[in-house]
């Protein structure tokens, strides 16, 4: 081999090389390409808003909901779901609550996360405080600790038969007498 | 790479596979030499769900034993592993969720289930999507479920937690909890607890969006991709409503897509997934069900799109055009099958291995671009079981292995006197409520092209027997198929996160810098 012949050499083992790294699919930096610039080595910032947070609870309802009135705040998800039996609890031996049921309606899919809130009423229809109920079937989340159990469901799943779920109500400043319920979270499988 | 003289391209065609040892497996059948080629363009596939088995059940379902789906006819096969890794650990979880899955196939990292964008340690990882626009490749995102799922996600989009998709934050959905039930504290990166439909609304890291989940998004995120450039179809909302319901919002259609020209493009077609096919074919004609494209509706479409879009980026490898990168998702194999449900679920390979076709058809004819399907992991054990027999899950006892004792394991197996065969479909009585009805257990049964005629599906007479194990995703490895330049690469049995190392240097011709 002629010197005049070495760059021809050269160029051909760095096309062999890019070709062994195409065919076998290996890491070799010595196989780019001279044209190529880097692309972008990690993703790129891009600027965002503060993520949204769900519409806050009207602070009063007029007029104000009939005594023991369990009411549906229409929203992203209330198309998907079937809830029935709504019932609120608000006796002076128990902690308030709103109970039910909910069943995914729309989608075929398992339900891997539900969040129910319950905005409370009093007679008046002012707003008293909230309470919410969370339900996770999948992820790692699904197997890391739990919330209280009043908090998370268990048993069925939501796209099958349902679940039944309870919305406590802690910390309120005075008795529910209504309640209006919101859906801000609904994921399928 | 420049073209070279075919003599020479031979040659070294010939050394880098003769070095290459093992590159084309016994189970490749290379029909063209494709590494001379110019990859300009990537198409990658995935059936959600989608194991070994639901493509062979497929295959007898509609083509018979004897035929082949579009997606067998891809000259190079091979298999994908597929497992995860717990968080904050390197440690193997040995099935993994959708989020995981794409992650590693989208960043090259194994991740824990629920991740999406984030490596095992919540660290923002780079996504091949991310790359390949900011390189200057156009870029799809085509998804049946919504655009916010796991799978679409991981390529376009960065959350610690897969539920965090919106349209508002949430704790529960966006922070991971620690053992004692308590959240994590949010991190310093607001991005990965940034809903995924806002994330996506900003990032402009896909042109061409085509899919589910209208209710994921607001009306501030149609200004915000419309300020981009993106042709947005049918409507987010109302801007004046403090959310957006179904009444609010207007979901895409079908023809709107078939109008749509935009260099950028976003249409969501359902306000949550795309409709399954099974059932969009039952409904009346007016169904607003029936205004949803198909999947190979959305794939031709982005495709055409994505191959007309002229680019402008600072990537130049030499070529006479900018390429593109494209995924494309079947979701709702995984959804049906999680359910037991063979007769959608088979009718959603189909409409998968319609969409394969597109992209293989466009492929032929273009010659630079890169075809691979696969799935991200296998769904409920499915399985192919001999006409007229039935699963242990159905015995009334545990059936006994007459083998058991036998070192040699050479007897005739018999399991006569334990098990439940029912003479209809066997569906036994360990099923649990509901077994009374045929219609509700395994084995689902279904006629074949072979069968003769007046079998119906549902009877014992019907040829494919199916049954499920879980209803849940499994460990098993996923098949692969490839086509095109750089195929033969796929041609091998490897891990999920070596497909993002693999399409890495398809699009840009060399090696990932992290890797």
């Amino acid at each position: 081999m002629t010197l005049t012949h070495l760059p021809r050499a050269a160029a051909a083992a760095t096309a062999v090389a890019a070709l062994l790294a195409l065919a076998t699919g290996c890491s070799d930096a010595g196989a780019r390409p001279a044209a190529a610039k880097d692309p972008v080595p990690a993703a790129s910032p891009v600027a965002l808003p503060a993520p949204r947070s769900a519409p806050s609870p009207q602070a009063a309802l007029s007029p104000a909901p009939a005594a023991g009135e369990v009411r549906v705040q229409q929203g992203p998800f209330t198309d998907r779901v079937q809830l029935t039996g709504l019932r609120l609890t608000a006796s002076p031996s128990s902690s308030p609550s709103v109970t039910g049921h909910v069943a995914i309606s729309s989608d075929i899919s398992d339900t891997l996360a539900l969040e129910i809130t319950a905005a409370y009423y009093d007679a008046d229809g002012r707003l008293l405080g909230t309470g919410s109920f969370h339900h996770q079937e999948e992820g790692e989340e699904a197997h890391a600790g739990h919330a209280p159990a009043q908090q998370h469901a268990e048993g069925p799943r939501a796209a099958g038969a349902g679940i039944d779920f309870t919305v406590p109500a802690d910390g309120l400043t005075g008795t529910p007498a209504s309640a209006v319920l919101t859906i801000p979270v609904l994921v399928n499988e | 790479m420049r073209r070279r003289p075919l003599k020479t391209l031979t040659v070294l065609a010939i050394a880098a596979s003769t070095a290459a040892g093992t590159a084309a497996t016994a189970n490749s059948a290379p029909q063209q030499s494709d590494s001379r080629q110019d990859i300009r363009n990537v198409i990658y596939l995935l059936g959600d769900g989608m194991g070994r088995t639901h493509v062979t059940a497929a295959r007898d379902r509609f083509m018979g034993p004897g035929g082949k789906l579009t997606m067998e006819t891809l000259p190079h096969t091979g298999a994908v592993a597929t497992y995860a890794v717990e968080k904050n650990s390197a440690k193997p979880a040995l099935v993994t969720d959708s989020a995981s899955s794409a992650t590693a196939w989208a960043s090259g990292v194994k991740t824990y289930n629920a991740a999406i964008g984030v490596d095992a340690y919540e660290k923002k990882v780079a996504t091949l999507m991310e790359q390949a626009h900011a390189a200057g490749f156009a870029t799809g995102n085509v998804s049946t479920a919504e655009v916010t799922d796991a799978t679409p996600a991981a390529q376009f989009s960065h959350a610690l937690l897969r539920g965090c998709q919106g349209p508002t934050y949430s704790d529960a959905a966006c922070l991971p909890k620690k053992e004692d039930g308590s959240y994590e504290q949010a991190p310093a990166d607001k991005t990965l607890v940034t809903p995924i439909a806002e994330q996506i609304a900003r990032n402009g890291t896909a042109d061409v969006i085509l899919g589910g989940g209208l209710a994921r998004f607001e009306p501030d995120d149609q200004k915000a991709l419309q300020a981009q450039g993106y042709q947005v179809l049918g409507s987010f909302g109302d801007p004046k409503l403090p959310a957006q319901t179904a009444a609010s919002q207007k979901a895409a259609t079908k023809a709107d897509l078939d109008k749509a020209n935009g260099k950028k493009v976003i249409g969501l077609f359902n306000r949550g997934n795309l409709t399954v096919e099974h059932n969009k074919a039952a409904l009346p004609a007016d169904a607003p069900q029936k205004q949803e494209p198909t999947l190979a509706d959305m794939t031709r479409k982005s495709i055409q799109l994505l191959n007309e879009r002229k680019q402008g980026g600072s990537y130049d490898r030499g070529k006479s055009k900018k390429g593109f990168f494209l995924q494309v998702e079947g979701a709702q194999i995984d959804k049906r099958s999680h359910a037991n449900d063979a007769s959608q679920a088979l009718d959603e390979i189909k409409a998968f291995d319609d969409a394969v076709k597109a992209a293989y058809e466009f492929a032929k004819k273009d010659g630079h671009t890169l075809v691979i399907v696969t799935a991200d992991h296998e769904c409920a054990g499915f399985n192919i079981i001999e006409k007229g027999t039935y699963t242990n899950a159905e015995a009334v006892a545990p059936p006994s292995n007459t083998d058991g004792g036998n070192p040699a394991n050479n007897s005739v197996p018999s399991r006569s006197s334990s098990g439940a065969k029912d003479p209809a479909r066997s569906s036994g009585i360990v099923n649990g409520t509901g077994s009374g009805d045929a219609k509700n257990f395994g084995p689902a049964t279904f006629r074949t092209p072979d069968d003769p005629a007046g079998v119906k599906d549902g009877s014992p007479e019907a040829s494919l027997w199916l049954t499920y194990l879980s209803g849940n995703h499994t460990g098993a490895d996923v098949p692969i198929y490839a086509y095109g330049p750089n195929g033969g690469a796929f041609a091998a049995s490897q891990n999920n996160t070596e497909l993002y190392g693999k399409m890495y240097r398809s699009l840009f011709g060399r090696s990932p810098q992290q890797h």
